[in-house]
């Protein structure tokens, strides 16, 4: 069984008549497609890349050395599941996966040219507005890797960012004029990192032999200008010298060691885990655009701060979540309306330069009647659809945690002002839900679309009124940890797609694309089965990359104590 | 005696203490409590979504806007006061400072923030003991100070509005010495963008310390907000290129011992000078300086205008 794409990006490259490319990423792989026609282009690592790039580990001198930097003696190491304290323990499969055969003997510490490890699997997928550049963000060792996309649909890798990242990123976007990334991070703060910049290195790895581990991790050396705790000493105000003084028997400086990191830049800083950001330019009649940076937090915060290079500015908040917040969506055609969602029952629609609130949506009952209609009410609701028990209903009820908010446009020829149609997904829900948004900032209900699996990742082709949408086939339907009965049912697609009709305003299965698509994730799957699946996460690690958001919903423990 | 039995013995006296009317001052040894809350848990805070649902009637009685219904916000109902709390002391501690600015501002609403459970409740019970001894006294007196459990490294912005505060005071914070621990103290680049969203332009910040690096810290923290965008080069702050006025402004200071000098020119530099000796010697850890000879650092920093926006310049 194939990985399920755990994050979808529609690039559309500037300059291009074609519809772009779609880019999927399954677990540590990245897969390239055609937007026009849902056809298979390409991978990345490619198969000789993954066996040219990466070290065996054997512990010769300069392997160790590298590993030393790293801070993890086993850093450098054949095995994967190891490398990071993060990394889940990947011996529960899901399902059917157990079937392939992974040919990794990494247990016993024995390890061939074939059996390389790959990278921990993407978190987050970024596209320029230009298309030309993707940005990966691998979670446990907090790399952010800039990629050139082709027009062919070949990623190369252009920088490599590992290491520089005080915390894991959990949201990752590019201001409007393609230049800078943004990253927010598990810690509270927003970074700022050139696209591409004088700091880092292009990563050739051509022509490395794999065999030759010295000069592989020589490579790795190279790539990482700033051996952390070297420059950490070196960098640093009359205030700090006194701390660091304090300390000076402390023997390890990690935390000192993003000091040395000069090509990314604090903007601003919550305390509390964000979840997203949102770069905005507001047009105004008396004053040329101006840009804004919304974050959002686990702790109910939408936080509306100026531009670069005016972010330590706040202009004011979004109050009225009551729980942690997870997306952002800011419609390009309106501008100064926000989306917003998360772990409450409802979106909320913002007037966001006034911090005030529009709409509340309710998000509960639709999940809700979905899950009566396609599972039964007597499965859920012991008995009756309507549980007098309060407290009991409290229990069962579906909790929802949004998953995805996206806005996609829709034009008719008669008004000159567009429709925008809002479309969201949950956490464990085989569902898309849209929303209409019109001029007149009103927000409504449009339709519960049933997918057969439950829904990840959802990405927009503005040019074919279209939504692909990617599916966990590992789980059950309306279960974030129920494994699938793959023995019941047919097989089941990884990939969906859905297109607007403006005459019936309905949604309708896409139909040019979604037989090749299909298609396609096949090859995606062929390309990743000649390497091993040292990638692949599966069981608790899988849930937690398909379903991690969930877990950020407060438990209410106290975590005080009397002396 | 037990733990347990201790603990019970602490929970009895809080509980008769609470008694209406109860004009005995409560005793520190029974609200006691470990030194320090950790600022990134979530706890079991109580705090309001945002500061128009926060209903303030409870903590000022005497200034609930008369002849005014209660205004029902969403699902809350909040009676509104006829003025809203501009001043805020952040991390009150035990409330020496708020009982000591009580008489000293006497026209502004006093509000302390601490996230230790035991402690707000020692503050809530003296302010309401003094309110009774006062009662027939001097009624206005420590009506307009009160305290809040809250964690004011996340929630500042649930409370307080843009610029609703005249001044905040930062008194004794907590050091965090080790530089991993950095990120949990209450002044750092990125607060201070909180801070300076809550304060009005013209409205001050107070710190007082007696860990000098800490000092240092926190005025290097204030000094470089906005001038290299949040923080400092070692926080790898925003850089700023063609600003060179940041967002607060230090403020000249009496020497200590010399503060009356200043409080009889008046004006505001005697009301500065006035809240300097207060933060010297009123706060609780400023009197445990005095007994034991020890320093005090105080740095004052005075919140600019916003700055222009680019488009502006
Ligand atoms: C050393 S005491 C100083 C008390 C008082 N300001 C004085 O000067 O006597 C610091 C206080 O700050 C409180 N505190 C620390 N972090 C806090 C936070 N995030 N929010 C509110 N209070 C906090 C602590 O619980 C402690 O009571």
């Amino acid at each position: 069984m194939s990985h399920p794409y755990q994050c979808v990006l529609h690039c559309h490259q500037a300059g291009q008549v074609e519809s772009g490319i779609l880019v999927f990423a399954s677990g540590p792989y990245i897969h390239t497609l055609s937007a026009q026609n849902g056809r298979y282009l390409s991978t990345w690592p490619s198969l000789e890349n993954t066996t040219q790039t990466r070290s065996t580990g054997q512990n010769n001198g300069n392997g160790l050395e590298v590993a030393q930097l790293k801070s993890s003696p086993q850093d450098d190491s054949e095995r994967p599941s190891k490398r990071q304290k993060l990394s889940p323990a990947r011996d529960e499969s899901c399902s059917s996966s157990a079937e392939i055969v992974v040919a990794r003997d990494s247990d016993n510490g024995e390890s061939s040219n074939s059996q390389q490890p790959l990278n921990p699997p993407v978190i987050k997928l970024a596209g320029t507005s230009a298309g030309q550049h993707v940005i990966a963000v691998t979670g446990e060792d907090k790399c952010i890797r800039v990629f050139d996309l082709a027009a062919t649909g070949i990623l190369t890798q252009l920088s490599e960012r590992q290491d520089t990242m005080p915390k894991r990123p959990c949201a990752i976007i590019l201001t409007p004029d393609d230049s800078t990334i943004l990253c927010a991070d598990k810690f509270g703060d927003v970074y700022s990192l050139p696209l591409v910049g004088q700091v880092f290195e292009t990563a050739t790895f051509n022509g490395i032999d794999a065999n030759n581990t010295s000069r592989t991790s020589d490579q790795k050396h190279k790539q990482k200008p700033f051996a952390p705790s070297a420059t950490s000493l070196t960098v640093h105000t009359k205030g700090n010298r006194e701390a660091l003084r304090q300390q000076q028997n402390i023997k390890n400086l990690k935390a000192e060691k993003k000091v040395s990191n000069l090509d990314h830049k604090l903007l601003l800083g919550h305390v509390s885990l964000l979840t997203d950001v949102a770069c905005v330019t507001l047009a105004s009649p008396s004053h040329k655009p101006r840009n804004y940076i919304l974050s959002s937090d686990r702790d109910e915060h939408i936080r509306i701060s100026r531009g670069v290079p005016q972010a330590h500015i706040i202009e004011g908040y979004c109050l009225g979540h009551t729980e942690f917040i997870t997306k952002l969506c800011v419609p390009t055609v309106y501008p100064h309306l926000l989306i917003s969602g998360g772990g409450d029952d409802y979106l909320i629609l913002w007037d966001w330069p006034a911090g005030r609130m529009l709409q509340q949506l309710d998000l509960k009952s639709l999940v809700a009647n979905l899950r009566n209609t396609k599972l039964g009410a007597g499965k859920l609701f012991k008995g009756s659809a309507k549980v007098k028990d309060a407290e009991t209903e409290v229990d069962i009820a579906p909790r929802i945690c949004v998953s995805n908010i996206q806005a996609l446009e829709i034009y008719t020829e008669l008004s000159g002002h567009p429709r925008v149609e809002i479309i969201v997904t949950c956490e464990g829900v085989p569902a898309l839900f849209t929303f209409t948004l019109g001029m007149n900032a009103q927000m409504q209900f449009s339709a519960s679309i049933h997918t057969e699996s439950n829904v990840i990742d959802v990405t927009i082709l503005p040019n074919q009124s279209s939504v692909i949408y990617s599916m966990d086939t590992c789980h059950q339907a309306f279960s974030t940890d129920a494994s699938a009965d793959t023995g019941k049912q047919g097989p089941r697609s990884l990939v969906g797609s859905l297109i607007y009709d403006t005459d019936s305003k309905t949604w309708e299965e896409n139909q040019a694309l979604q037989a090749n698509l299909v298609a396609a994730t096949r090859e995606c799957a062929d390309s990743q089965l000649h390497v091993p699946q040292a990638g692949a996460a599966k069981g608790k690690s899988l849930r937690e990359l398909l379903y991690g958001l969930e877990s950020l919903r407060k438990r209410g423990s106290e975590n005080e104590t009397d002396v | 005696m037990t733990a347990a039995g201790k603990r019970q013995k602490r929970e009895d006296y809080r509980k008769t203490h609470k008694e209406e009317g109860n004009a005995e001052l409560p005793k520190k040894k029974f609200y006691r409590q470990r030194a320090h809350a950790n600022p990134f848990s979530d706890h079991r805070l109580t705090y309001p979504a945002s500061p128009a649902l926060m209903d303030w009637s409870s903590h000022y009685p005497a200034f609930v806007a008369p002849d005014t219904q209660s205004v029902a916000k969403d699902h809350a109902v909040v009676k509104p006061l006829t003025k809203p709390v501009t001043v805020a002391d952040i991390g009150c501690g035990f409330g020496g400072l708020l009982v000591a600015l009580s008489p000293l501002l006497p026209d502004e609403l006093i509000l302390g923030l601490e996230i230790r459970t035991q402690v707000t409740e020692y503050v809530e019970d003296r302010i309401s003991a003094l309110r009774s001894q006062y009662a027939d006294r001097s009624p206005r007196l420590y009506q307009n100070i009160s305290c809040l459990r809250a964690n004011t490294m996340k929630f500042l912005p649930n409370f307080f509005t843009r610029g609703q505060l005249s001044h905040i005071f930062l008194c004794f914070p907590d050091p965090h010495f080790k530089a991993r621990k950095h990120k949990a103290r209450i002044v750092s680049g990125t607060l201070c963008a909180e801070y300076a969203y809550v304060l009005r332009p013209g409205g001050c910040v107070y710190t007082i310390t007696d860990v000098e690096e800490l000092g240092e810290w926190m005025r290097s923290r204030f000094e470089a907000f906005g001038n290299s965008g949040v923080g400092g080069e070692d926080e790898g702050g925003e850089t700023g290129e063609g600003r060179t006025e940041g967002m607060f402004e230090t403020i000249e200071l009496p020497e200590e011992g010399k503060e009356g000098e200043w409080v009889d020119e008046g004006g505001q530099k005697g009301l500065v000078a006035m809240l300097v000796r207060c933060i010297r010697e009123e706060t609780e850890e400023g009197k445990k300086v005095t007994r034991n000879g020890g320093k005090r650092f105080v740095s004052v920093f005075r919140r600019r205008e916003d700055p222009a926006w680019p488009d502006e310049i």
